[in-house]
């Protein structure tokens, strides 16, 4: 249990963090998007597990540069679970992207994160991403059912299963 | 840090009372948002003082039903009594006689507190994308300041949509 000072604290920070990464990813900006992350965080995307920062910076650079044109992140509110010095939590998401073709892409999904405190910034150490809608904004395309961690602060386990629903990860 | 929480609380409600005003079309709450001698940049025009910054509300809302905006976390950074902020935000919009129109942005602010309330100091916005909600039109460039916090010069006009020097993106 934390005071209330802890948890707004951890709040705020994780908030910057996440606004930090929707800038990146908006911006291309593979520096400060890989500031996001520890040294040694895992990142389970589309059937893909990534492990440390330099993978998934290498990894998300190509898929940027060769998938997408625009990537559009809105992020919600993140339900936390804080501990002194890390959290973890659930956050919603919803995008208005351009692919590489130009079509519009308008994806929603959560993601299931642990974040720590590093000096005077929070980074993610652990995340699952599951895509929950896949299609155009106007909701015609396909809603997937991902597995689920009931209420939070339910977490999924380190060895959770990606699923590659939207077929555009590698295979690897 | 508790600075820091509390100045992103208070840059939370300025935005969230700025976005209600708009939606409500409430003037004197929209007046509020700004500083007596507040400076909005926007689509090229220069607003100097409340009193324009309301004015030109006053001026389109007539032919605007709705706005319904929606804003991202806002980027924070401190400077002495200041707050230093880049918030992305999506717009609804429903004008008289047109189809609804979808909008993505950004906000570059300068914000000071001003007894209980932080207000808009100085208001940058810059448009990314203003069309259907089928992201059919095209996307403008990015203006890229960089990593927070590069911000605009504080005498950099908006950009106007379709200007020479703020160009349209071909999708094919």
């Amino acid at each position: 249990m934390t005071d209330i000072t802890d948890q707004v604290i951890a709040e705020y920070a994780i908030r910057q963090l996440q606004a930090r990464y929707t800038d990146s990813v908006w911006r291309q900006d593979m520096e400060t998007f890989g500031d996001c992350f520890t040294e040694d965080c895992e990142w389970k995307i589309g059937g893909v597990t990534l492990n440390g920062r330099t993978e998934i910076v290498s990894y998300m650079r190509e898929l940027f540069a060769t998938k997408f044109r625009r990537l559009f992140i809105t992020l919600r509110t993140p339900l936390l679970d804080v501990q002194k010095g890390k959290a973890s939590g659930r956050t919603y998401m919803s995008a208005r992207n351009i692919m590489a073709d130009g079509t519009a892409f308008a994806p929603f999904g959560v993601y299931y994160e642990h974040f720590v405190g590093e000096g005077d910034k929070w980074r993610f150490s652990w995340r699952l991403f599951q895509t929950l809608y896949a299609g155009p904004a106007d909701l015609s395309g396909s809603f997937f059912d991902q597995e689920q961690f009931g209420p939070s602060p339910g977490m999924p386990p380190r060895d959770v299963a990606t699923l590659d629903v939207t077929g555009l990860h590698k295979k690897r | 840090m508790t600075d820091f929480a509390a100045a992103d609380s208070g840059m939370r409600q300025l935005q969230a009372r700025y976005v209600d005003s708009v939606w409500r079309k409430d003037f004197d709450a929209f007046a509020d948002c700004f500083t007596e001698g507040a400076e909005w940049r926007i689509a090229g025009q220069v607003l100097l003082g409340r009193a324009a910054c309301v004015g030109l509300l006053r001026k389109i809302m007539p032919s605007i039903e709705r706005v319904f905006m929606t804003m991202g976390t806002p980027l924070l950074q401190l400077r002495g009594e200041e707050i230093i902020a880049r918030t992305y935000v999506t717009e609804i919009n429903v004008s008289k006689g047109v189809p609804p129109m979808f909008a993505i942005g950004i906000y570059y602010d300068r914000c000071v507190q001003e007894g209980s309330r932080w207000r808009f100091a100085w208001h940058h916005y810059q448009s990314y994308y203003h069309g259907p909600a089928d992201l059919t039109a095209p996307f403008r460039h990015i203006i890229d300041y960089g990593a927070p916090f590069g911000m605009p010069g504080s005498d950099e006009p908006a950009p106007a949509a379709g200007s020479a020097d703020f160009g349209e993106e071909t999708v094919s």
